[in-house]
């Protein structure tokens, strides 16, 4: 049970960044919360994930969403510490550079001794949206992941250059399938993605 | 019961379902007890520099800040003086929500604007209906839906909203201003209206209706 209306850690980070302002001569400004709104519902960037897809994934083991602007994940346990590390997929990034990329710390099997998997999403000269996965530090052949998207490809050990050229992505849910088979027998990991390309700016 | 009052009444009592809850919300003489309390809060040179608090009862269908109920905390909490749910005999009237005040520690400070984390941890914990809080200038309120809003959840969870801030502070760019900073809490707050279900309204102070500025998604 909470005993009281606890403004302490609140109080404290609006402090600090306030007072660094000061030093840097930013004049402060309250700014009204109806504006703030109005502003936030025109925002293209906080468009996704939406409520309903944070609180469904409250459901699931591991869920992940992403657009052509933001990428976001979420693991049952902590949902909120996870969909914060939504990364900004920039418009205007030059073609075939990696659109965004985010280390997530997912529930893997521990048994599987990968301690983070690395999600990258490229846009391609056509235009196509491409995933691609990695596991950092780890040798591919060693780790020995499968990873199937949609059941239209797959491919072994995560090696990028293997995986940009696999099938891109289309708009809609499709399974990210993972399958551990280095270990035996072989955990699986099955991640819902809603995928939605939108239109550039 | 005057019958443009039964709004309120009903959204203080829980009963209210997601679609009805309007986009503004007539506070009627609620207001008045709200701005006599704020008065006394943000007025009163002895007053100043700590938070206030208030149970919200419901009594002849009519909402009430009691004498009794009013508390003083410290610069940075208040405790409520009732217990979520009490339904000893000597505690007849129903605790239905809570109003408290963030101060500023100085006359130059800016208000800070929205619920804190720990406010919206201890609002879902004591199954609030209403919660209120006032920067001095702004009035922000959680209404709770029947069909909405969680009875309980982890607080655990719900104490990251500092994370949540804090990333959504870098989004917005390394030189923080006042605009971003007020953009970082309102998407905070968002991300915690989507999570606990809670509708978010926001007044100025001595308004006498809110207005709906985020739904939970």
């Amino acid at each position: 049970m909470i005993n009281a209306y606890d403004d302490s850690e609140f109080l404290d980070m609006i402090d600090a960044i306030r007072s660094h302002m000061r030093k840097q001569g930013i004049v402060e400004r309250y700014v009204p919360w109806d504006e703030l709104a109005e502003r936030s519902r025109q925002a293209r960037w906080i468009t996704a994930p939406t409520g309903t897809g944070l609180l469904r994934s409250l459901a699931e083991p591991l869920s992940v969403f992403f657009n052509a602007t933001r990428m976001f994940c979420f693991s049952g346990p902590e949902p909120l510490a996870l969909a914060a590390r939504g990364v900004p997929l920039a418009g205007g990034t030059p073609l075939g550079e990696p659109l965004g990329a985010e280390i997530m710390h997912w529930e893997l099997p521990a048994e599987a001794n990968i301690p983070a998997i690395k999600l990258s999403l490229y846009r391609k000269e056509n235009g196509q949206i491409i995933l691609s996965c990695e596991v950092p530090g780890m040798e591919a052949q060693r780790v020995g992941v499968d990873i199937s998207v949609g059941g239209a490809w797959s491919l072994r050990g995560g090696n990028l250059d293997t995986i940009a050229g696999g099938t891109p992505l289309t708009d809609g849910p499709c399974l990210l399938k993972l399958t551990f088979n280095h270990i035996s027998p072989p955990p699986v990991r099955e991640i819902p993605l809603n995928i939605s390309v939108e239109p550039e700016d | 019961m005057p019958p443009d009052n039964q709004l309120l009444i009903r959204l203080s009592t829980g009963s209210l379902r997601y679609s009805e809850l309007p986009d503004w919300l007539p506070l009627h003489n609620f207001s008045t007890a709200l701005e006599a309390f704020f008065a006394c809060a943000f007025v009163n040179p002895d007053l100043t520099g700590r938070e206030h608090g208030c149970c919200i009862i419901s009594r002849d269908n009519y909402l009430l800040l009691p004498r009794q109920h009013k508390v003083q905390g410290d610069e940075r909490q208040v405790t409520p003086t009732c217990e979520p749910n009490n339904t000893s005999p000597e505690h007849i009237e129903t605790y239905v929500g809570y109003v408290h005040t963030h101060v500023c520690k100085t006359t130059e400070d800016l208000p800070h604007p929205g619920f804190s984390g720990q406010d919206f941890c201890k609002s879902i914990d004591d199954g609030l209906n209403l919660s209120v809080v006032c920067n001095g200038q702004d009035i922000f309120m959680l209404a709770r839906s029947s069909d909405r809003t969680m009875q309980r959840v982890d607080s655990k969870i719900l104490g990251n909203w500092m994370f949540i801030f804090r990333r959504h502070l870098s989004r917005l760019g390394k030189k923080p201003n006042d605009e971003l900073l007020s953009l970082s809490i309102w998407e905070a707050n968002r991300l915690m209206c989507d999570l606990t279900g809670y509708t978010l309204y926001f007044g100025p102070r001595g308004t006498d209706r809110l207005k709906c500025v985020y739904r939970p998604q």
